[in-house]
């Protein structure tokens, strides 16, 4: 059995969840008047819940943002930030390599936004085939970028460039925006020290066990509850927490003041990932902020099968430990401290899944995770010298 | 020369200044800049004793504006501010020190702060601008901490205590700081001065408000041994704060970090500033250099824990420097019960009418706690707290979805205003929002994943009951008197079973 992903407004409930037959539970996303607040994990017998019972079961199971936002709506405080001028124009960028179905389904979810004038690029990294171009073609407000170095972080230096307006909001080619998403972004760019904006990731589907687990060792969420980063609130060498790259907005100026991407970092190179996390770390370090907004919702496809999973996990510890290693390399002895705390953190996991402790992790994602660890401080150099061949 | 038949001045800015003729300039070039008149405002910089030639840039300076230069034995900033106010002919008195750099709205936003009735200080911000001199990580974490600060007293609810008071950027009556006796100009306070006239002005009931609008930019040269010294400065001059207002030994750092101080190192502060006095010179002398050797290494984490020991040892010694022995360290931190803070009565408030009513009547009253009721349930209690400003309606907001939040949320669940008794049993209901009281509040390091973790947890632990035989009890709610069956508490569950 599955979990169904449900999108349920607790001041808008249908009647009842019917024809959910194939699945026992539901991730729902619990919004209040259309924002997105919290959710709640129920369970569905018989694939369906009807009427009273269905707002029993949400309130039963909502998480503590769902009832902060509902305290907030009750006693009608005032929002906090609302944001007084107009925000500033973006350019919406999708860096894809040869996946035209998803990039039609994240496409056709783009042009539902509402028009505030932004721009939008696709930017495809290194294809084997023309299927991208052809798609782009027929989305007339769409240009079609072709890079030929691999790389996606090579993919979204060169989206930085091509992009016309200030901020510059990146999403993946397998996920798809909320309709309020790019506003919810844009608004928090009134104080000049934010540097990138990052939002809340819901998965689109829950079919299989695979993307079940990927969700539940956390998936692309960093919670409902609005953050906002600096270095005095968080360590810069965790830069992950502040987001990820399927649903960021940078400032272009950014580049300006701490550098572009970095070409070694991300899918496409030895290191598997982490450009966006090397970016945050660097955004931190110099004193800017990040903020998480969680009503900047989009919706991810989690890889399917389990052999994909267990790449996908592994690949993040390859590219976090590539990330310390760099760096380390480059005089940061606090990196070496990183790495320690790691092990020491997760040695116990890895234990109680050897001892297959109930609720422990599968034991192959974390052995996974463990070769990724092993093998990560080697990914940097090697795709240091990649990107330097590749220059030639 | 400037007293040409120019209208009296409406505000009077002072600003103290000692050795810092580069960036006094800069001050006063942006006070030329001001979108308020400059023919209503004057200003008097009062020289604390410089010898870098302050005063001779002072008597060439063209300003737009009437300036008026007072020259005086160097005695610290209180000494100057008061010295430069009597002589203010201003209204509005605008203390500004001379490394803040006002924008161009400063001016006019501090009088129209001052337009709403009543008698306040207006507090404006004034964060450390990035400077390409001062890049090092230390600088980060000052520019981190200040700004910290102003997004502080930036929210809405924010209750003001005496330690928000910052003299930086900060405007009040003429009237009302000749009634308060202008700042305490004891030697001693070479540090929190702010603090201190805080401390009257709460006392007296001026109130304290934050304008983000008085906007300036504050060219910081603080380097790591000056802030260490000021650490003791900052503990001599509390040790006299707690002397002088006994009600208020409770909020400052000795008492609080000697509470929560481990014994060893209790033990470790007997040893060495007295019996031991080599080491704490030796300290003095190596935790400069350790401080900038871990910062080469980038050792942020453990650059963090030696600076906080070091600051917290370098305002230790001053609190030593006052206190002289350990018995009087005791008697300070143990005989604050002799002057226990009597409270004003509490008031009693009820929810029933919606908070704005609420709002409307502690604004009314203004007491020092409250009681909070919902109906037939209590919600809770905000307690009293000394050195704080009185409670108003503007508190209450975020006081209900912070600290109580919790309580207010059980007490709606109980009068079945969250969802009516035929759908869903209220006690129920209440259970489950208590049961996830431990995930409150705002976002700390990876709990969002805790708390998603131990929602999957929970529904597995459903599923693995439903595939049980089921009970022959059933599980009607029928009579809140029976023993009920709660839905397991999420701490129980993350944990092995």
């Amino acid at each position: 059995m599955s979990t169904a992903v449900l999108d349920l407004d607790l001041n808008n409930l249908p009647l009842e969840i019917a024809n959910q037959r194939e699945y026992d539970r539901a991730l729902v996303l619990l919004r209040l008047d259309g924002r997105p607040v919290g959710q709640a994990l129920v369970s569905l017998s018989g694939g369906r819940i009807d009427g009273d019972d269905l707002r029993k079961v949400l309130l039963l199971n909502a998480d503590s943002a769902f009832w902060e936002n509902w305290l907030h709506d009750y006693l009608a405080l005032p929002a906090a930030a609302c944001q007084a001028g107009d925000s500033p124009k973006a350019t919406v960028a999708v860096c894809t390599r040869d996946r035209p179905e998803d990039l039609e389904r994240c496409l056709n979810a783009l042009m539902q936004l509402p028009d505030d004038g932004q721009e939008f690029i696709v930017v495809d990294n290194h294809p084997s085939t023309d299927l991208t171009r052809q798609l782009v073609e027929k989305y007339p407000q769409v240009r079609y970028v072709r890079e030929n170095r691999p790389g996606l972080n090579i993919a979204r230096n060169s989206a930085l460039r091509e992009a016309a307006n200030d901020i510059v909001v990146f999403t993946d080619d397998d996920a798809a925006p909320d309709p309020n998403w790019l506003r919810a972004l844009l608004r928090n760019f009134d104080d000049p020290r934010t540097l990138c904006v990052t939002g809340l990731t819901m998965p689109l589907e829950l079919e299989t066990e695979a993307q079940e687990w990927f969700q539940r060792l956390g998936g692309f969420g960093r919670g409902f509850k609005r953050m906002c980063l600096d270095n005095n609130n968080c360590d810069p060498l965790m830069g992950w927490v502040a987001g990820a790259g399927v649903n960021m907005a940078l400032r272009k100026s950014a580049v300006e003041l701490i550098g572009p991407f970095n070409d070694a970092f991300d899918v496409g190179t030895p290191t598997r990932g982490g450009g966006d996390t090397d970016l945050f770390i660097r955004i931190l370090s110099a004193g800017y902020r990040i903020i998480y907004e969680p009503e900047a919702l989009n919706w991810h496809r989690h890889r399917r099968t389990w052999p994909e999973l267990r790449r996908q996990l592994f690949g993040y510890e390859v590219a976090g430990f590539a990330i310390w290693t760099c760096y380390l390399f480059n005089g940061n002895w606090d990196a070496a401290r990183q790495m320690v705390e790691w092990i020491w953190r997760e040695v116990p996991t890895l234990a109680k899944s050897l001892l297959r402790r109930p609720n422990c992790t599968p034991l192959d994602i974390m052995a996974a995770r463990f070769c990724g660890a092993a093998l990560g401080p080697w990914a940097y150099p090697y795709s240091l010298w990649s990107v330097h061949k590749g220059n030639k | 020369m400037t007293t040409k038949t120019s209208p009296q001045p409406i505000v009077s800015i002072v600003i103290p200044t000692h050795n810092r003729c580069a960036i006094l300039k800069r001050t006063l070039d942006a006070l030329n800049q001001q979108t308020f008149p400059a023919q209503q405002f004057e200003v008097l910089v009062v020289v604390d004793g410089g010898r870098d030639g302050t005063s001779e840039m002072l008597r060439g300076y063209q300003a737009s504006f009437p300036l008026m230069v007072i020259e005086q034995a160097s005695q610290g900033a209180a000494a100057a501010r008061n010295r430069g106010t009597a002589q203010a002919k201003g209204s509005l008195l605008l203390f500004l020190d001379d490394d803040v750099v006002p924008r161009p709205g400063l001016v006019a936003a501090h009088v129209a702060a001052h337009q709403i009735q009543g008698r306040h200080v207006g507090i404006g911000p004034y964060p450390p601008v990035i400077q390409s001199s001062l890049s090092s990580y230390f600088h980060a974490k000052v520019r981190g901490w200040w700004a910290a600060k102003f997004d502080e007293l930036q929210q809405p609810g924010h209750r003001f205590s005496y330690q928000d008071l910052l003299s930086g950027n900060m405007s009040i009556e003429a009237d009302t700081f000749v009634h308060l006796g202008g700042f305490n100009t004891n030697p001693i306070f070479q540090a929190h001065e702010d603090y201190e006239i805080g401390i009257r002005l709460i006392q007296s009931n001026v109130a304290i408000r934050f304008v983000p609008e008085a906007v300036s930019d504050h060219y910081e040269t603080m380097n790591m041994k000056r802030t260490l010294d000021r650490a003791r400065q900052e503990g001599r001059a509390d040790i006299t704060i707690g002397q002088q207002y006994p009600e208020l030994r409770s909020t400052l750092p000795v008492v609080t970090s000697f509470e929560s101080m481990k014994l060893r190192y209790q033990a470790a502060l007997l040893i060495f500033p007295f019996l031991w006095s080599s080491f704490g010179r030796g300290l003095t002398k190596v935790s400069v250099p350790i401080l900038r050797g871990l910062e080469a290494l980038k050792l942020s984490r453990y650059w963090d824990q030696f600076y906080s020991f070091c600051h917290w040892y370098w305002y230790w010694w001053g609190v030593i420097d006052q206190l002289k022995n350990w018995r009087n360290i005791a008697a300070f931190v143990r005989n604050r019960e002799d002057y226990f803070y009597e409270p004003e009565p509490m008031v009693e408030i009820s929810l029933d009418q919606g908070w704005e009513k609420a709002a409307q009547l502690l604004d009314e009253q203004r007491p020092a706690g409250a009681k909070i009721w919902y109906g037939h349930q209590l919600v809770g209690i905000i307690s009293p707290q000394p050195g704080f400003e009185p409670l108003q309606g503007r508190h209450l907001g975020a006081i209900l979805t912070t600290t109580l939040a919790v309580p207010l949320l059980e007490a709606l669940a109980l009068e079945g205003i969250v969802a009516p008794s035929n759908i869903i049993n209220k006690y129920e209901l209440a259970e489950a929002v208590k049961s996830k009281s431990r995930w409150f509040g705002p976002s700390r390091f990876s709990q969002m994943w805790y708390e998603q973790y131990a929602q999957w947890n929970h529904l597995q632990a459903i599923k693995e009951k439903q595939s049980e035989p089921p009970p022959n009890s059933t599980s009607s709610w029928s009579s809140p008197l029976e023993k009920i069956n709660y839905p397991e508490v999420y701490s129980e569950i993350s944990h092995e079973k």
